[in-house]
């Protein structure tokens, strides 16, 4: 990690991507009419290769991806991640149902989908206003099974920007993870972003 | 950004080929300019929203629907122009994005559309763009509604279900009758309340045992509950070790999906002993029955024996020289013996009869000449009373039978002597008649037919008991001992026969018995029929009944 940014760094991005968490948060909870809270305790820059591993160990072949292509000033992809279980308790929350929800349906995969569009089209303006460019998005995808595959198709991209991120639904905890898929310049291009803002703020 | 007026309202410039094609796409498609401006409303939408094509363009989306369009909607736009962001607005979390509606019929009647938007950013001739396509997806949620209720019902139906079985399974427990579901196994699944009452246990600990622990008689009684089971005694053991006796009805059923049965337990172990307690009374009352006969039958023996010698003594007497007065003593004394020896008799036949001791003999027998001869004997105690006396024998009536010639004439006897006894004037017929044949056998029908007194309905009934006479101030009138007709009534019955009246007071009766006998292989008796029968000698016996009558007025 520290092969890639210093500390002061990855506070400034946690920072950053707090602020765009807290702007998917309320949009979140204006459209479920509920209290949630998103808060972004750490974020972390791995070789995708790693980041992959981590992540197959960690679900498995229980995983939930929303993911999202960007571009702008840099091209990549963005993925949000949950186990399974805690899809599970997300889409419940979200649907309000009082039943405990079992498997993902359509309706559960289209309310999880328009989550993590919310939640990635956040982050990546959190990015552009980090940036100072606009970063367009694509409309998200669903994925669900092994998390091996998505990485696999994010071939040509060196580096993942794993952004860890704590969800509050209604009183219920739910852990999941953003990962920006990216390449060395656009790692470079974040860097001297994060470095203007620091000089900003100190 | 803003778009000169005149080219937003250019719909004819967008609407080249793919402008076309879009227009009549089965989705919805709006394009918004920079400012928001619709500058692309393609049919299905129109439809939908009832707005048409001219009436939309160049309006703002919120200025073409008449209630607030929701935030998310708004939002995405917004950032979909302003940050380049696709957004995705699923109908799950967006239930109302739109009010859009589809005309099913002429009345105008509406279904709302449910569907979800998809919102993405477009660049094209220099400008920036809002894509809006909107998917109809009204079927799924249709079906997914329906899905839910179906859920819905399977839920309150298994919720009924469970309550039924509660309700049962209370009923089952509270039942009076004990009932116990024993599995494939032999074990115990399930007991109630009264069944635990039964054997003295614990509802809950019967539950897994053995039946074996429970039914102990017979040892193969699991067996035969593989199949229903009408109802069985079986004795039963408690918990104490002590046992019981129980009715059980068993049927077959099910428990968790395997073969069981279900059986009913009655606890009959009072009825039992009721049961018991009453056989050994009625056998103590037969063995009393039994000894009082016997001892009847002793004691009337050890009287007549001596009788016996008083009346042979007494015929002695009379053979020897008396002067006339002495002579009626004797005549009175001999009367007197006759009389009680007779009915000595009878209580020794019917304490025989009664005993079951009747040995009946199966003699060759001319019928014919008995009944003949019976007539005779009867005739003069007829005459005595100016009473007709005749034979009405069937021609068909076989002469050459088999049966026990003294049982028959002693039922005859005391048939036609009750029927003189019984008639002031008149006719008393014999009528013997065929009924029923075989080659081997013959079915006779004797009736003894008065025109007597009669006998009233009632007393008809109890006229074969013993000891009955229909009126007791006539008994002593006409003397008997009221057991000539219970005799009568147990020899017919012991031929394998049965004895009847027909009688109405005042107009005679008629006592008839028919009997089964079989035919006489003995030619010689047939051959006899050609003659006349003899007449017998009128037996003294008869000569001293014939006086009685003259004596105990005498003696009264």
């Amino acid at each position: 990690m520290t092969a890639y940014f210093s500390v002061e760094e990855s506070d400034a991005f946690t920072e950053i991507f707090n602020i765009g968490a807290g702007k998917a948060a309320l949009a979140m909870s204006e459209l479920l009419d509920a209290p949630i809270t998103f808060t972004v305790p750490f974020c972390i820059v791995l070789p995708l290769v790693e980041a992959s591993s981590y992540f197959q160990r960690r679900f498995g072949t229980d995983v939930c991806i929303i993911s999202q292509d960007f571009s702008g000033p840099f091209d990549g992809a963005a993925l949000l991640m949950f186990h399974e279980e805690s899809s599970f308790r997300l889409a419940q929350a979200a649907l309000k149902s009082d039943e405990p929800v079992a498997a993902i349906t359509e309706l559960e995969r289209e309310a999880l989908t328009e989550i993590g569009n919310i939640i990635l089209n956040a982050c990546l303006s959190s990015f552009g206003d980090l940036l100072e460019r606009e970063v367009a998005t694509s409309l998200p995808r669903y994925v669900s099974g092994s998390s091996g595959a998505v990485f696999d198709g994010a071939r040509g991209f060196d580096l993942g920007l794993v952004v860890k991120v704590d969800f509050n639904v209604e009183g219920r905890d739910i852990e999941g993870y953003v990962t920006f898929v990216l390449n060395v310049d656009s790692v470079a291009a974040f860097r001297e972003a994060a470095s203007r803002l620091l000089d900003r703020l100190h | 950004m803003a778009t000169p007026r005149s080219e937003l309202k250019a719909q004819p410039q967008v609407a080249d080929l793919f402008g076309a094609a879009l227009g009549r796409c089965e989705h919805g498609v709006i394009l918004l300019n920079a400012d928001g401006d619709i500058v692309f409303w393609n049919n299905w939408i129109a439809e939908a929203s009832g707005v048409p094509v001219q009436a939309a363009l160049g309006q703002r989306l919120e200025q073409v629907f008449e209630k607030p369009l929701p935030k998310r909607l708004l939002q995405a736009i917004d950032a979909a122009l302003r940050l380049r962001q696709a957004a995705t607005l699923s109908r799950a979390l967006n239930p109302r994005l739109l009010p859009l509606e589809r005309t099913l019929n002429e009345a105008g009647t509406g279904e709302k559309i449910e569907h979800q938007a998809t919102i993405k950013p477009l660049e094209a001739r220099g400008g920036r763009f809002c894509l809006i396509e909107l998917m109809d997806v009204t079927n799924s949620v249709h079906r997914e509604q329906f899905l839910k209720s179906q859920a819905a019902e399977m839920g309150d139906l298994a919720e009924e279900l469970a309550r039924n079985e509660q309700h049962l399974r209370s009923l089952l427990n509270t039942s009076p009758v004990g009932a116990a579901i024993i599995d494939g196994g032999g074990i115990v699944r399930y007991a109630n309340h009264r069944l635990a009452e039964i054997v003295l246990g614990d509802q809950q600990e019967l539950v897994g045992m053995a039946a074996n622990g429970l039914f102990i008689e017979p040892d193969d009684f699991l067996k035969q509950i593989a199949e229903p089971i009408d109802t069985v005694e079986v004795r039963f053991r408690r918990r104490d070790g002590t046992r019981l006796w129980a009715q059980v009805t068993a049927e077959v059923t099910s428990f968790e999906r395997a073969p069981a049965v279900l059986c009913w337990v009655f606890d009959i172990s009072e009825h039992k002993a009721t049961e018991l307690a009453l056989t050994s009374e009625r056998d103590r009352a037969t063995e009393q029955a039994r000894a009082r006969t016997e001892f009847l039958a002793m004691v009337s023996h050890e009287i007549r024996t001596p009788l016996n010698g008083i009346m042979g003594t007494l015929r002695m007497l009379w053979e020897s020289t008396l002067d006339n007065q002495q002579r009626d003593y004797v005549e009175t004394i001999q009367y007197s013996g006759d009389s009680l020896l007779a009915i000595l008799n009878d209580v020794l036949d019917l304490s025989k009869l009664e005993a079951g001791r009747i040995d009946l003999a199966n003699q060759d027998v001319d019928l014919h000449r008995l009944v003949r001869n019976l007539v005779a004997v009867m005739a003069a105690r007829a005459e005595e009373k100016a009473v007709g006396l005749s034979v009405e024998m069937d021609k068909n009536v076989p002469r050459a039978v088999k049966t026990d010639p003294g049982r028959l004439r002693e039922v005859l006897l005391n048939l036609i002597g009750n029927a003189i006894k019984f008639t002031e004037h008149g006719d008393i017929k014999i009528q013997v008649t065929q009924v029923d044949q075989t080659d081997v056998t013959v079915r006779l029908r004797f009736a003894v037919k008065d025109t007597g007194i009669g006998i009233a309905a009632k007393a008809q009934e109890q006229l074969f008991t013993e000891f009955y006479q229909v009126d007791s101030a006539e008994a002593r009138r006409r003397g008997g001992t009221g057991l000539g007709l219970a005799i009568c009534k147990r020899i017919v019955e012991a031929m394998g026969g049965n004895i009847g009246v027909n009688s109405d007071v005042g107009h005679g009766s008629t006592f008839w018995f028919g009997i089964t006998l079989s035919r006489s292989t003995k030619s010689e008796i047939e051959r006899q029929s050609a003659r006349p029968a003899a007449y017998p000698k009128v037996s003294p016996r008869h000569i001293l009944l014939v006086e009685d009558n003259e004596i105990n007025q005498k003696v009264a």
